[in-house]
């Protein structure tokens, strides 16, 4: 097809405005010439960084952000000039040059090469070659953020990079996962990456709403997945310290997309799905009369006779003839659907991303769905050369309509409470308990959140290669969990709750950046810029008794006779960051690149006597297949060493974490009908960040012109400072204070393939492999006891053991004569004796090895494939439950695996012991709660077909005389479809979580949290 | 040359500026020097201190709850969880309800301990400082001698009670405190409420829901009867009954009330946005739903065994298998009374019998007797007449978290058999574990032992 060349109306008058501009600066050498021009691409855009060579003179030079490229000094001659680009096809001209002749080569327009397209990463706060990238980057495309109908972005990250572990929270509608970028490097403090949008560090704490519902919420869920370009993971310091005091944890940056071609594209794209649970575990537990046999049997093993009593003083002929099916009552088949419409198109001057997005995602249980309406509009404008304005604009709501936790009438009361002779339709048992059931309809309870993230960029560029930058950013957030509580729940009166909290968070900065081009193969770029990022949090929470609807919903809540209404309004929560950075990008030949940043932060979240952190980032790689001995090699066609070393801080903390002591008149309690006064917690005016130092190494290389590429990198991260809350004695009437104590260790080996092991016009097929390898190590933790560090499940933080270690009593067998449980004391010797003195560090917290395997093929021109397994290989679990449901017999359901307790004397295969009701018939067993053994770990090792994609593009000539529709496919992909685990339950957890220290310490800890969503999903793409 | 002038420019102007003025935050906090400058201030440290008191953890419930837990007056067989662990003497370091209590109560302990630290700049007049400063006392006294008789083997246990006790916080420090020994913590007691009793006024001018002397007195008179000193028990029991302006109220369902009863000493209101008795009568309370605290079957033998007794009659209530108590049913808005009358009087009169003042005893034991509804006695020998005070004792106060101590007195001075809910009561697990929190903020502390019951 020929290209037919266009006049570029920009680039061409500002070309001879250039020449006689650089005429003047360099003045012209007599008897020599010069030769310059404009690079473009197919759209007539500037190409930035393309390689112009001189072959006879083996002069190069790079194009700049206008695409413009000169050489002076040029002898009279014919010379021959090649254009290359990465990712376009290489062109080569002839040029005479005439004594003294400026030679105008005009514009030359590149054409895209599909097969070597260059991919372009976004780093903090401007974007590189990815040949350029010097330190530990990951980019995800955008396609790959919205995999799984219903996730949010984040979850998607799974199995898809290397050093990023990714644990999808739970099925229930709209949780969240837990991400940590090369381990868990904070305690106390949160441990989540910096979540970025298009420059603007946004509102992502998961306890946000408390640690309420069956899975905490999300804030990160309103985001529509579709909108998003790329996503790129900072992992080192040399990329993460332009983040600074942010950086510690990694950063996510978020880039939505642009519009990027002359003629608007427009996508439709639909979803249908269907999901389910993605491990089955309602055949676990015990029927009514194996249940019924099982008590009888502890009561006459207490020494009782008779007939032993039923939960609640039941008479035994109230036991139904058939058992209820609880999981039949709470699960579904959970419906979900999502549309998707997008517009995008660039002309000269204008550039505009627009989308609309509706989903509504159903769980498998019943009364929780998740639904969002998401609209974004992104414009490019560029009205006159030297200036352009961009906006990003979105606003979405997501409404979360919630389930209670798990064991709190979730699913999990199923495996617990709900014992299979309760009946479905009774409001309440013998025992007192109630029917979730009930719950679900007479607690009606939703999240509503409204959000909108913008920004607005000018930019200016008032000389040649030189660009100011000034940028706004607002991240707005109101969020509404709204509860009506029916009085035939409460039993008293209706309740209308509404938890209200708006943030606002707004950040503004101005950069400068400059490029120059020196000493023929010397590029050099700086960039600095100043920062001021504020987010202001307000709330109330309003209870009305009497109310007849959700207070939001105001109209019913007037019309309420009889509202009795309480407001109490939350403290004003404020933090504010300052910050100046500097970037310096050297490099040489396209080959020697050296990176420097420079951040220093001030933050009114850091105590008076340290406000302000310097976080400087150094890296260098060398690009050794640019050196003559490899140049030509067959084999190696790409190969690049780097190394980093740099310092970021982590100031994941509470705005108020410094401060403490009296706060006269903030309560309006009284005593005896007298005012009082409240005391905060302690201070501590030294508080500051928590500082990491990383160095990083890695070896990027790629075989048979790139076919196969690979990367293997190694990490090193020493995590000082690290925040604990320091315990002080309870009898001071206080419960400690933060402060930056601790010492943390995290060392890692990552690896990257990819391999297009078939290339081929009727079938290919190509193998992307990620493994990651972790050791995490806790170094030093003052003078803090194991208890005083907690997490869910009796993990602990323990000096010289990895963060999170399981501290129990070890179980070891049962006693074959008496069927008692047998312990390990402290230096292992057999015990009848439970106690907490005999725990010890057990367990293994940390998987040897965490990954992601792809493999897609194409078959002919219209079919794709692709297979995404996810797998964990070593680790253990604890199932916190277990000690419940295979301990001391109570009015609890049991797993089936206690049909192999001890049954009589000389039985030697019991794997528990003999049942009881008395939970001291087991040695210092205080009571049902405190049979924490190791015996609840388990295998964590896993692997799981997380994804099975099929599309089928349709054949174009069906759409030959549709002018209208430019292409359309159809897809199937289930989430989950498989695993393969030795645990039985879901491997994959986070259970519900109570803040940050709990989601650090307590990843692979389960409290009957309900298994990962299986989803089947059809979908629809149109373009036109 | 402009183009490096205006990128040094600009970066200079970027660089220099990390203002740290814009991320300056005034602490919305005061410390104690800081924040104690007049009166109403003070007021407002000793009336969060009361507060703090009657919060559920502490005399709103749990302190109570946690001795009647040990004790013989709670059937166990429902119990489960913390509930279970304390009535199979049997608690860990893990356990909440613990944690509460221990911390709650060292809460009031350390309001008034900076109250007693920073009020030198508040300008009071001496007799507001005296009567702050004994009021705060009063706290202190109050809450050790609640936490010493859970955590530590009682008074007696050792014949020189150089058996451990418990930290006695007496100034306001974070710093962690050693373990005293027994004799130690019930000496600080005895000074702290000495102090106090020569400070307060017989009236309370701040509230009637603040100590006052008599106050001071009943509970000093509660801490000489526990350490079996009958005749300082005696002496100020009798200087309460004789001359102070409390009378017992004439029925037994008037004791709780929802405001203030004659025979109240020391009163935690309601209001004010809390209910101070709720989490007490939310243990027992079987009026308004199934109460998980049952009633033993010998504390309602006991309180059925003559068919007059209105106690019998009117606290307790059979149902099935389960015997709940009434005491707390009624009023959401119960005033809570912490020392009474009726306590009083029966330290009177069991000290008076154990005095050899038989009649005197007599006198006291039959107002009570009366206002139950039965026949008064007479001529009982000495011993019949102690064993009927310490009926009347456990009837009347059940559930006011008596029971383990009297039975851990008797036994320290008249039965070193005695065995309570099955243990003996000087079996390790008769004490309270100290709370992981504890433990963990003051490494060195020795912690109890466990189990061995």
């Amino acid at each position: 097809m020929a290209y037919e060349k266009k006049q570029n109306h920009f680039a061409m008058p500002r070309v001879y405005l250039l020449g006689v501009l650089l005429i003047l600066c360099t003045g012209n050498l007599l008897g020599q010439g010069s030769i310059s021009g404009v690079v473009v691409d197919e759209n007539d855009e500037p190409t930035y960084g393309a390689a112009v060579k001189i072959i006879e003179l083996e002069r190069s030079a790079l194009t700049d952000l206008d695409g413009v490229f000169f050489f002076d000094e040029i002898p009279e001659g014919r010379y021959l000039i090649s254009i290359e680009s990465l990712g376009y096809d290489k062109i080569v001209q002839s040029v005479n040059v005439d004594s003294d002749a400026a030679v105008n080569m005009g514009s030359v327009s590149l054409m895209e090469n599909i097969e070597l397209t260059e991919e372009i990463i976004v780093v903090g706060y401007g974007v590189s070659k990815k040949r350029d990238i010097v330190g530990a980057i990951t980019k995800i495309d955008g396609d790959d953020a919205s995999d799984a109908l219903g996730n949010s972005f984040e979850a998607n990250l799974q199995g898809k990079a290397a050093g990023v572990q990714v644990l999808q929270s739970s099925g229930i509608a709209g949780s969240g996962a837990r991400i940590r970028i090369r381990g868990t490097g904070s305690i106390t403090s949160g441990g989540d990456p910096l979540y970025v949008i298009d420059g603007i560090p946004i509102t992502q704490d998961p306890f946000i709403n408390g640690s309420e519902g069956g899975q905490n919420y999300n804030p990160l869920s309103t985001i529509n997945p579709n909108d998003i370009e790329s996503i790129e993971i900072l992992k080192d310091a040399s990329a993460a310290a332009i983040y600074g005091s942010r950086g510690a944890n990694g950063v996510v940056l978020i880039t939505t997309k642009k519009g990027k071609t002359k003629k608007p594209k427009w996508n439709y794209n639909s979803n249908l799905g269907f999901s389910g649970l993605a491990v089955d575990i309602t055949d676990d537990y015990l029927t009514t009369s194996e249940w019924v046999q099982l008590n009888q049997e502890a009561w006459e093993n207490d020494g009782n006779v008779g007939r032993a009593p039923l939960p609640g003083g039941m008479s035994y002929d109230d036991l139904p003839a058939d058992d209820y099916d609880w999981f039949d009552a709470l699960l579904r088949t959970g419906i979900k659907q999502e549309h998707n419409l997008s517009v995008a198109f660039g002309k000269e001057k204008v550039d505009v991303y627009a989308s609309f997005n509706y989903l509504n995602t159903e769980s498998y249980q019943v009364g929780n769905n998740f639904e969002r309406l998401a609209g974004r509009l992104n414009l490019g404008y560029t009205p006159i050369k030297w200036f352009n304005v961009n906006l990003r604009s979105s606003l979405s709501q997501g409404l979360n309509n919630r389930v209670s936790q798990a064991w709190d009438g979730g699913l999990g009361t199923a495996e617990s409470t709900l014992l299979p002779f309760y009946s479905v339709d009774s409001f309440q048992y013998a025992t007192g308990q109630r029917n979730p059931l009930f719950k679900t309809n007479y607690l009606d309870w939703n999240t509503l959140e409204l959000r909108t993230i913008n920004n607005l960029t000018l930019a200016l560029t008032p000389v040649k290669n030189l660009q100011i930058k000034a940028f706004g950013g607002l991240d707005y957030m109101d969020l509404r969990d709204s509860r009506l509580e029916d009085s035939l729940w409460t039993l008293t009166d209706v309740f209308s709750k509404l938890d209200q909290k708006n943030i606002t968070n707004y950040m503004v900065n101005g950069t400068v950046d400059y490029r120059t081009d020196f000493w023929e193969n010397h590029t050099l770029s700086v960039l600095g810029g100043w920062e001021y990022q504020q987010s202001t949090t307000i709330g109330e929470f309003t209870e009305i008794k009497n109310a007849l609807g959700h207070i939001y919903n105001t109209m019913e809540v007037y019309d309420s006779p009889n509202a009795d209404t309480t407001v109490t309004e939350y403290d004003d929560n404020q933090w504010r960051f300052t910050s100046s950075l500097f970037r310096l990008n050297y490099n040489f030949k396209d080959k020697l690149i050296v990176n420097m940043n420079h951040r220093i932060d001030a933050s009114s979240k850091f105590g008076k006597d340290r406000k302000t952190g310097h976080f400087p980032g150094l890296g260098l790689a060398y690009i050794m297949s640019e050196d003559s001995w490899l140049a030509n090699s067959e084999k190696i066609s790409f190969l690049k060493v780097r190394a980093s070393l740099g310092r970021t801080g982590n100031a994941d903390i509470p705005y108020d974490a410094q401060f403490g002591g009296y706060s006269p008149g903030s309560s309006s309690n009284l005593y005896a009908g007298q005012p009082i006064v409240s005391y905060a917690s302690l201070p501590n005016s030294q508080l500051a960040w928590e500082t990491t130092w990383t160095t990083d190494a890695g070896i990027e290389v790629g075989f048979l012109r790139d076919r196969i590429t690979a990367e293997l990198g190694y990490y090193n991260k020493i995590t000082r400072d690290a925040i604990i809350f320091v315990r002080v004695p309870t009898s001071t009437g206080q419960a400690g204070y933060f402060d930056n104590i601790a010492q943390i260790r995290n060392r890692g080996v990552e690896f990257m393939i990819t391999s297009r092991n078939l290339v081929g016009d009727r079938f290919s097929w190509r193998t992307d492999l990620n493994l990651t390898h972790n050791r995490n190590k806790v170094i030093d933790v003052g003078t803090a006891q194991p208890d005083a560090l907690a997490g869910s499940g009796d993990t602990r933080v323990i000096e010289g053991m990895p963060m999170g270690v399981n501290y129990v009593v070890r179980f070891s067998h049962v006693d074959p004569d008496n069927g008692l449980p047998v312990f390990l004391d402290a230096d292992g010797n057999e015990t009848y004796e439970w106690s907490e003195e005999n725990r010890v560090p057990v367990g293994n917290v940390q998987p040897k090895v965490v990954g992601g395997l792809t493999n897609t093929f194409t078959i002919g021109q219209n079919l794709e494939i692709e297979i995404l397994g996810t797998f964990t290989i070593g680790g253990n679990i604890y199932d916190d439950a277990a000690k419940r449901q295979l301990g001391v017999w109570t009015e609890w359901n049991m797993q089936r695996d206690i049909l192999n307790r001890w049954t009589g004397p000389g039985d030697v295969d019991a794997i528990y012991p003999r049942l009881t009701r008395n939970s001291t018939t087991y040695g210092g067993m205080g009571s049902e709660w405190f049979y924490n053994t190791d015996q609840w770990l388990y295998n964590a090792s896993y692997f799981r077909l997380k994804k099975l994609a099929i599309k089928y593009s349709l054949p174009n000539k069906l759409f030959a005389n549709k002018s209208w529709i430019a292409g359309c496919d159809v897809g199937f992909t289930t989430i989950n479809l498989f695993t393969i685990a030795a645990y039985r339950r879901d491997p994959e957890i986070v259970r519900d979580l109570d803040g940050p220290q709990a989601m650090n310490l307590s990843p692979n800890v389960t409290y009957l949290t309900p298994p990962q969503e299986r989803t089947f999903n059809f979908s629809v793409n149109v373009n036109f | 040359m402009t183009k490096y002038s205006i990128l040094f420019l600009s970066l200079g102007l970027l660089w220099g500026t990390s203002c740290e003025k814009l991320v300056e935050t005034e602490s919305p906090y005061l410390d104690q020097d800081a924040y104690f400058q007049n009166e109403a201030e003070v007021f407002a440290s000793l009336n969060e201190g009361y507060r703090i008191l009657a919060f559920g953890e502490v005399m709103g419930g749990n302190t109570w709850l946690a001795s009647e837990l040990m004790a013989d007056n709670i059937d166990g067989a429902n119990l489960s969880g913390d509930f279970k662990a304390y009535h199979t003497h049997n608690t860990g370091i893990f356990i909440g309800f613990t944690r509460g209590i221990w911390q709650q109560n060292f809460a009031a302990v350390g309001e008034i301990n900076r109250l007693l630290a920073g009020k030198a700049n508040s300008n009071l007049s001496q007799s507001l400082d005296d009567e702050v400063t004994g009021s705060a006392l009063f706290i202190r006294a109050f809450v050790h001698f609640e936490m010493v008789r859970l955590f530590a083997q009682p008074y007696g246990y050792s014949s020189d009670n150089s058996h451990l006790g418990i930290p006695y916080r007496d100034t306001w420090s974070v710093d962690p405190q050693p373990r005293l020994t027994v004799d130690e913590v019930y000496t600080k007691i005895i000074e702290d409420l000495t102090t106090a009793i020569s400070l307060l006024p017989s009236q309370s001018s701040i509230s009637a829901a603040h100590a006052n002397r008599w106050a001071a007195k009943a509970l000093l008179a509660q801490v000489y009867f526990q350490m079996n000193d009958y005749s300082n028990a005696h002496g100020l029991a009798q200087e309460i009954v004789d001359m102070g302006p409390y009378a017992l109220v004439d029925s037994i369902g008037d004791r709780f009330d929802e405001m203030m009863t004659i025979e109240d000493i020391l009163v935690q209101p309601d209001g004010g946005g809390f209910n101070s008795g709720a989490n007490w009568q939310g243990h027992y309370r079987n009026d308004n739903g199934t109460p998980t605290i049952r009633m033993s079957e010998s504390v309602y033998s006991e309180a059925t065994s003559n068919t007059l007794d209105l106690r019998g009659q009117q606290w307790f209530t059979e149902s099935g298998n389960n015997i709940f108590l009434n005491k707390a049913n009624g009023s959401n808005d119960l005033f809570h009374p912490v020392l009474h009358l009726t306590e009083v009087l029966l330290i009177k009169a069991e000290s008076a019998a154990i005095l050899g003042l038989t009649a005197e005893a007599e006198n006291d034991v039959n107002q009570i007797i009366a206002r139950a509804g039965m026949t008064p006695v007479s001529g009982l020998s000495s011993s019949d007449l102690i064993d009927l005070i310490r009926t009347q004792r456990r009837l009347e106060m059940v559930g006011e978290g008596n029971r383990l101590h009297d039975l851990k007195r008797i036994a320290v001075s008249e039965n070193a058999n005695l065995s309570i809910n099955g243990s003996p009561w000087d079996c390790p697990g008769m004490v309270v574990q100290f709370p992981d929190d504890e433990l963990n903020g003051n490494p060195g502390m020795s912690a109890n032992e466990e189990g061995g019951c």
